[in-house]
C-alpha cells in the first residue's frame, strides 16, 4: 500500500477536481486529500472557471464531457487567464485523436476512465517532483511552445 | 455559568455572540419552511458564504444539485422535525462551488409544542473521511489477503481467547467464525497443549523465552467432529502489554503426511517386492539342492528294499547302513526346507479376495514411475465384470511389476510406445489379464523357452524374471503365456482364479 501525505507538514500542493460525476468527483477529492494534497472538487467546470482561487492551483483535474463546458475549453480559458499549472484530463472515451487534441490544448496527460487512480497520482507524483527540482521549462510539463491556446 | 448568572440579558447577549463569532463550523437559524434567517461567524465562515446572499434564501443553497433533484433540503427537516437531533453526513457546496464532506446535524427548535425554525450545524469531515478511505481500503487489502491465503489464520488475545478466525480456519477446523469467536484457543487443541496452552501464554506474558513465536513447530491441532491433524504453526505478536494479540499461520499437514505414508508404504512394498524377486532366485538353486538328497532317499530306499525281497547272506549291517544313510539324507533335505521357510519367513504367502483393479493400480504406480517421462503411454482397459481375484496380492504385483517393467523397457527404442493393460472374465472361472507393448518382440530362438530361467533377452538380465513370474502364476493356479501379433510387440497374458466365480455359478 502506498504511502500517505496525511502527516506531511511541507505545503500541501493544491489540486483542484471537476467532473459533473458526483461519485467519481468526490471519490477522488478524498482520494487527493489522503494522498497530501490539498485538493477542491467543483460540481460544475463553471463554478471553477468563477474562482479566483483557482488560479493558486498546482494542479487541475478536468473531466472531459461536461454539460457546461468541455475540457478543452475550460483549459483554454484558464490558460487564456494566464494559468500555468500542470493539467490532467480524464475522459470515458479516450481515443488517439482525442489525445491529441488535448495534448495540442495543454493538457500533461489524458486518462481514460474507469482506471483513473493509479494513473493521477503516478502523474501528480511526477509533476510536483518536476516542480520541485526546478527542471522544467513549463510547470508540470504544462504549455507546449507551438500551443495555440 | 455561575459567573454569567446574574442578568439573563448578559447570557443571551453572550450566545448571539457565540453566534456570530464562532466560524470554525458552519451555523444556520431557519424558519420552519427552510429558510435562512441566520448565519454564523459572518466574514469568516469556513464555507465563505455571507449573510447578505444567503438570508431569506432557501438552505437548499448548500445542497448539491442531486440532492435537492431528490426532495433532501425538505426532507431533512421533516425528519429533523420528527426525530431528536437528526444527524447525516452530506457533500455541502461552498460558496465557490467547491464541495466539502460534512456532519450535519439539524435541531427542531420548538418552543411549547410549536415549531419556531431549525438550527443547523456543518463540520467539514473531509479529512477524517479521507483517513477513514484509506484505512478501509487498508482493511480491505488485508482483509483479502487473509481470505486468500491458503494458510489458516487465528487471532487471540493475550486471555487465550480467539478474536479473528479466516475463512481458511473455518475450512481446516470445521468451526464457523461466530461459533469460536471469544472462545479459548484451546478448544483447538488435544491433550495435553489443551491444558497447558494458557500457561503458554503467560510464560510469555511473564517474559520467558518464547517457545514458538518466532520460531514455528508442527502441532496437532483438533477439528470440530474431534478428529486430530498435524500441523504447522506458526505465531507473530503485536501489540504492547495488556494489549496484545497474537496471529497464528496454520499450515494443515495432513494431506503431506498423507504423501510421505503412502510414500513409505509402496517402498515397504518395493522392498518386499525385490526380496521375492530374491527368493525367487533362492528358490531355483534350493530346487536343486533339494533334488540331491530326495535322489540319494529314493536310492537307499530302493536299495533296501531290493536287498529286503532277496536278504539270504546280506548282513543286515548293510540294511542299517543304508537306512541311516537315507535318514540322514532326509535330515538334509528338512534342513534345506527348513532354510527356505526362514527365508521366507517374512514374506507370508497367503491367497486373499483382492480387488483386481486395485492390485493392477499398485503395480502400475511402481513399475510406471517414470514411464510416462519417457514417453510411453499407458491404455488401460479394465473389464468390468472381471471384479474379484483369489490371489497373494504381494506375489501377483510382482508378476505385474515384472511384466510391466519388461514391457517399457522393451519400448526403449520404439517410435510408437503404447502400453495395453486388459483384463478379462472368462467363461471358465479365471481371469485373464494381458500386457501389450509395442516393442520389437522377442527373438523366434528365445520364443520355446521364455519362461525358463537363465533365459533373457535382455543384454544385463538374469533372465529369472519371467521365470519367477511362471512360478507365482502356476502356484496361484493360472497359466502365463506369450503371444505375438502380426504388426508387432509382445502380448503377455496369464490367469487368476476368479473370485466370484462361484456366486455366479449359485445363481
Amino acid at each position: 500500500m502506498s504511502t500517505s501525505l496525511l502527516s506531511s507538514s511541507e505545503k500541501r500542493p493544491k489540486v483542484l477536481v471537476t467532473d459533473d460525476d458526483a461519485a467519481i468527483r468526490r471519490s477522488l477529492q478524498l482520494l487527493l486529500h489522503a494522498k497530501g494534497y490539498d485538493a477542491q472538487s467543483y460540481t460544475t467546470a463553471s463554478a471553477l472557471l468563477a474562482d479566483d482561487d483557482a488560479r493558486l492551483a498546482d494542479c487541475i483535474i478536468v473531466d472531459y464531457n461536461m454539460p457546461d463546458i468541455n475540457g478543452l475549453s475550460l483549459l483554454r480559458a484558464l490558460r487564456a487567464n494566464g494559468w500555468k499549472g500542470a493539467a490532467i484530463l480524464i475522459t470515458a472515451y479516450g481515443n488517439d485523436e482525442l489525445t491529441k487534441r488535448a495534448k495540442a490544448c495543454g493538457y500533461a496527460e489524458v486518462i481514460t476512465k474507469p482506471f483513473i487512480r493509479r494513473p493521477i497520482l503516478d502523474a501528480l507524483q511526477r509533476f510536483c517532483e518536476c516542480r520541485q527540482a526546478g527542471d522544467c521549462a513549463h510547470q508540470g510539463g504544462g504549455c507546449a511552445p507551438d500551443c495555440d491556446c | 455559568m455561575d459567573e454569567i448568572a446574574g442578568g439573563n440579558a448578559e447570557l443571551s447577549d453572550l450566545v448571539r455572540l457565540a453566534f456570530a463569532q464562532s466560524a470554525k463550523h458552519v451555523q444556520l437559524i431557519l424558519d420552519p419552511h427552510g429558510k435562512i434567517l441566520a448565519l454564523n461567524g459572518e466574514g469568516h465562515r469556513a464555507d465563505q458564504w455571507a449573510s447578505a446572499e444567503c438570508v431569506g434564501s432557501s438552505h437548499e443553497l448548500f445542497y448539491s444539485s442531486e440532492e435537492r433533484a431528490a426532495g433532501l433540503p425538505d426532507i431533512d427537516l421533516a425528519t429533523a422535525a420528527r426525530e431528536d437531533g437528526y444527524e447525516r453526513e452530506m457533500w455541502r457546496l461552498r460558496r465557490s462551488g467547491t464541495e466539502y464532506l460534512s456532519r450535519m446535524t439539524i435541531t427542531a427548535l420548538r418552543h411549547e409544542n410549536t415549531l419556531h425554525g431549525f438550527h443547523v450545524i456543518a463540520r467539514d469531515i473531509t479529512h477524517e473521511a479521507a483517513i477513514r478511505a484509506v484505512n478501509d481500503t487498508r482493511e480491505q487489502h488485508l482483509q483479502s489477503i487473509l481470505d486468500t491465503v491458503p494458510d489458516a489464520m487465528i487471532v487471540i488475545d493475550e486471555l487465550g481467547l480467539i478474536v479473528s478466525f479466516s475463512a481458511a480456519a473455518q475450512r481446516l477446523f470445521g468451526y464457523e467464525e461466530s461459533e469460536v469467536v471469544g472462545c479459548n484457543v484451546s478448544c483447538l487443541m488435544p491433550a495435553p497443549d489443551k491444558e497447558r496452552h494458557d500457561d503458554y501464554i503467560r510464560h510469555y506474558r511473564e517474559g520467558g523465552e518464547p517457545r514458538i513465536i518466532g520460531i514455528g513447530r508442527t502441532v496437532t491441532g483438533r477439528r470440530r467432529d474431534g478428529t486430530d491433524f498435524p500441523m504447522h504453526l506458526s505465531v507473530g505478536v503485536a501489540g504492547h502489554d495488556g494489549d496484545r494479540v497474537f496471529t497464528g499461520f496454520i499450515r494443515d499437514l495432513s494431506e503431506k503426511e498423507r504423501d510421505d505414508l503412502k510414500m513409505r508404504e509402496l517402498q515397504a512394498e518395493l522392498i518386499h517386492v525385490s526380496r521375492l524377486s530374491a527368493m525367487g532366485t533362492m528358490a531355483s538353486t534350493l530346487a536343486h539342492e533339494l533334488n540331491q538328497p530326495l535322489t540319494a532317499v529314493a536310492n537307499y530306499l530302493e536299495e533296501t528294499r531290493d536287498i529286503l525281497s532277496d536278504p539270504q547272506g546280506t548282513p543286515m549291517a548293510i540294511v542299517q547302513e543304508a537306512l541311516s544313510e537315507a535318514a540322514k539324507e532326509t535330515f538334509r533335505a528338512g534342513f534345506i526346507v527348513r532354510r527356505l521357510r526362514e527365508f521366507v519367513a517374512r514374506g507370508e504367502v497367503d491367497k486373499n479376495v483382492e480387488d483386481l483393479s486395485q492390485v493392477i493400480d499398485d503395480a502400475a504406480q511402481l513399475a510406471l514411475a517414470g514411464a510416462k517421462e519417457r514417453g510411453v503411454r499407458t491404455l488401460v482397459n479394465l473389464d468390468p465384470l472381471a471384479k474379484h481375484v483369489l490371489v497373494d496380492k504381494v506375489q501377483i504385483q510382482q508378476v505385474l511389476v515384472n511384466l510391466l517393467r519388461n514391457a517399457v523397457e522393451a519400448m526403449a527404442s520404439s517410435t510408437v510406445r503404447d502400453l495395453h493393460i486388459a483384463t478379462c472374465k472368462r467363461p471358465d472361472g479365471f481371469i485373464e489379464i494381458s500386457v501389450r507393448d509395442t516393442g520389437p518382440g522377442v527373438a523366434a530362438e528365445i520364443r520355446p523357452r521364455l519362461f525358463e530361467a537363465f533365459v533373457s533377452s535382455k543384454i544385463d538380465g538374469m533372465g529369472l524374471g519371467l521365470s519367477i513370474c511362471r512360478t507365482i502364476v502356476e502356484a496361484h493356479g493360472g497359466r502365463i503365456a506369450a503371444e505375438y501379433p502380426d504388426d508387432g510387440g509382445t502380448i503377455f497374458k496369464f490367469t487368476l482364479i476368479d473370485a466370484n466365480a462361484e456366486e455366479d455359478d449359485e445363481r
